[in-house]
């Protein structure tokens, strides 16, 4: 089968979406045949995931399937690239046999896995997020395309500013992380939990409730719309555990959960749980962290 | 004038759903969630609120916005189309669909409504909860033709031709002046809970007619479902009761420290 999966050295770069891809991969024993890097050459201005959709449209007009990486620009080329092929597209696949005609995703917010039956080709798929930290390329990359994109639609441009957000890539490579939810009922709960995790050396994190309600910056949401971590240990403090965001903090090693409801899904999914009232538990193990550090 | 239609979807807080009735969602193949309330899928929401917004942004400009509302689900809307219809929303439409996990269908209904209007922008949320395709928006900007752009944190106007643009694409804020026409794909928006109506407002919408189409069902073309699973990421749990605060805290920083990330 000829298989070709679309590197994005653009938006989501290079060394991601080459670990994202590769882990997909090797875990669903998928081989590429072709590599194709989407790139940009010297200062060439590129607007959108769409424009690259559109340079792909003939490189793979002969492809079974086109692997995306799991990104904000990987979706929307997988999608954009489906449409214009009058092929089969999916975002964020978790399971793929080429042979089979078969992917599967979580629906009905990550609470199902809802199993599909591929159709017209090309598949057009992107990989879930959570794959990656994966270096072994699966299969043999026998042949490399470089689309070298121009500006075709740079003539849109009256202005653009790009500012770099700070704290992503900390979360995702944080190897402590506490991670505030929307059980703790309110902003300045919210808040001593974050002054807790600071203290204790750990990375603060949020689940989404509590930065769309304000409670957090937007650049600490963990969860399928935001980090992917794999920290040592999570501590989670008033999240009820639903899938979209456990997603975010499934591969840590230590799970400790704080919540006041025992049957929360997250205890179940946590290595140690603990029933009590996350802000007065968190208060107490700060007071333990301050009173070390006095000493 | 800037025509802007707004595109949302009601659904089930999937949150309150219990494991027993996943599984058996999982082993039967359907999903009864009559008994559990709708609320608009949260960047939908984000959506409606950020047009109104930029209607707000306009009367200082001298320019002006008119909005349009629509919902494709199998949801009840009726009220919270009159209700944005009383906060300024001027025409409202429902188009009955139970699809909700096939953005092609989802995308092809709301386009047959939408190319009435011929709008400068379309907002839409960036995926619903229930699917999670992040395609329908796409979709549409493909059919018509216009430029998507994902990840929108905010929008305000500029001239006829061109709005200012805040959106996060993988870990990069972008701030762009970008031309018309466009589709706008919300993404995650703090503080952008949709605004309540005075009593004034709505008294003064009480007319409103909310129009409502029933599709025809066109032959599928993508991916086909052919069941249900459910993931299953248990742990051997240690469980510990916590209310005594203290005695849970000093459980908890033992195991920090036995885990070597925080030091003694």
């Amino acid at each position: 089968m000829r298989i070709y999966a679309v590197i994005d050295e653009i938006w989501a770069g290079k060394t991601w979406s080459e670990e994202n891809i590769t882990a997909f991969a090797n875990a669903n024993g998928i081989s590429l045949s072709h590599l194709i890097i989407v790139r940009v050459e010297g200062d060439a201005e590129v607007s959108d995931p769409g424009d690259a959709a559109g340079e792909l449209e003939s490189l793979c007009s002969d492809a079974d399937m086109v692997i995306f990486p799991g990104s904000d620009a990987g979706r929307q080329m997988a999608v954009t690239l489906g449409a214009r092929t009058e092929g089969t597209f999916m975002t964020d696949v978790i399971e793929a046999d080429p042979e089979a005609a078969t992917a599967s995703k979580k629906v009905f917010a990550g609470n199902l896995i809802a199993d599909y039956r591929l159709s017209e080709k090309p598949w057009c798929i992107s990989a879930d997020r959570s794959f990656g930290e994966t270096s072994e390329l699966a299969g043999q990359t026998d042949i490399e395309i470089r689309l070298d994109k121009e500006s075709n639609h740079g003539s849109r441009f009256h202005d653009r500013i790009v500012t770099e957000e700070t704290s992503a890539e900390g979360l995702k490579n944080a190897k402590f992380i506490v991670a505030a939810g929307q059980g703790l009922g309110r902003a300045a709960a919210v808040q001593k939990v974050i002054d807790v995790a600071e203290a204790a050396g750990a990375q603060a994190g949020a689940s989404r409730p509590v930065v769309m309600n304000g409670w957090a910056p937007m650049n600490s949401l963990i969860g399928v719309s935001g980090a992917i971590t794999s920290a040592d240990v999570c501590i989670t403090a008033g999240a009820s555990g639903a899938p979209a965001f456990f997603a975010g903090i499934n591969r840590s090693t230590t799970i400790i959960a704080i919540n006041s409801d025992e049957n929360a899904p997250v205890m179940a999914r946590s290595d140690l749980a603990v029933t009590g009232d996350a802000e007065e538990i968190m208060t107490a193990l700060g007071r333990l962290i301050e009173g070390e550090q006095d000493e | 004038m800037i025509t802007i239609i707004n595109c949302f979807k009601m659904e089930k807080d999937y949150d309150k759903v219990s494991e027993q009735e996943w599984q058996q969602a999982a082993d039967e193949g359907k999903l009864d969630l009559g008994y559990l309330k709708s609320k608009i899928n949260v960047t939908d929401e984000s959506g409606l609120e950020l047009s109104l917004r930029f209607q707000d942004a306009c009367a200082g400009t001298g320019q002006e916005a008119q909005l349009e509302a629509v919902s494709a689900g199998e949801e009840n809307v009726t009220s919270t189309l009159q209700t944005l219809a009383a906060l300024g929303y001027d025409r409202t439409c429902r188009i009955c669909n139970k699809e909700e996990l096939d953005p092609g269908y989802v995308s092809q209904i709301l386009a047959g409504y939408i190319e009435e209007t011929d709008p400068d922008i379309i907002v839409c949320g960036d995926s619903s909860a229930a699917g999670s395709s992040k395609a329908v928006p796409i979709l549409m900007a493909e059919r018509f033709g216009m430029r998507c752009i994902s990840g929108v944190t905010d929008f305000t106007p500029v001239d006829d031709e061109h709005i200012k643009v805040v959106y996060r694409r993988d870990g990069r804020l972008y701030e762009e002046t970008a031309s018309l026409p466009l589709v706008l794909m919300i993404g995650n928006v703090g503080r952008t809970y949709l605004r309540v109506p005075t009593l004034k407002q709505r008294l003064a919408s009480a007319g409103h007619e909310i129009k409502v189409i029933e599709p025809d069902r066109d032959n599928h073309k993508g991916a086909v479902i052919t069941g249900f699973r459910i993931e299953n990421n248990n742990r051997q749990t240690e469980y510990i009761d916590g209310s005594d605060a203290d005695a849970a805290a000093r459980i908890i920083y033992d195991r920090l420290l036995r885990e070597g990330v925080i030091d003694r």
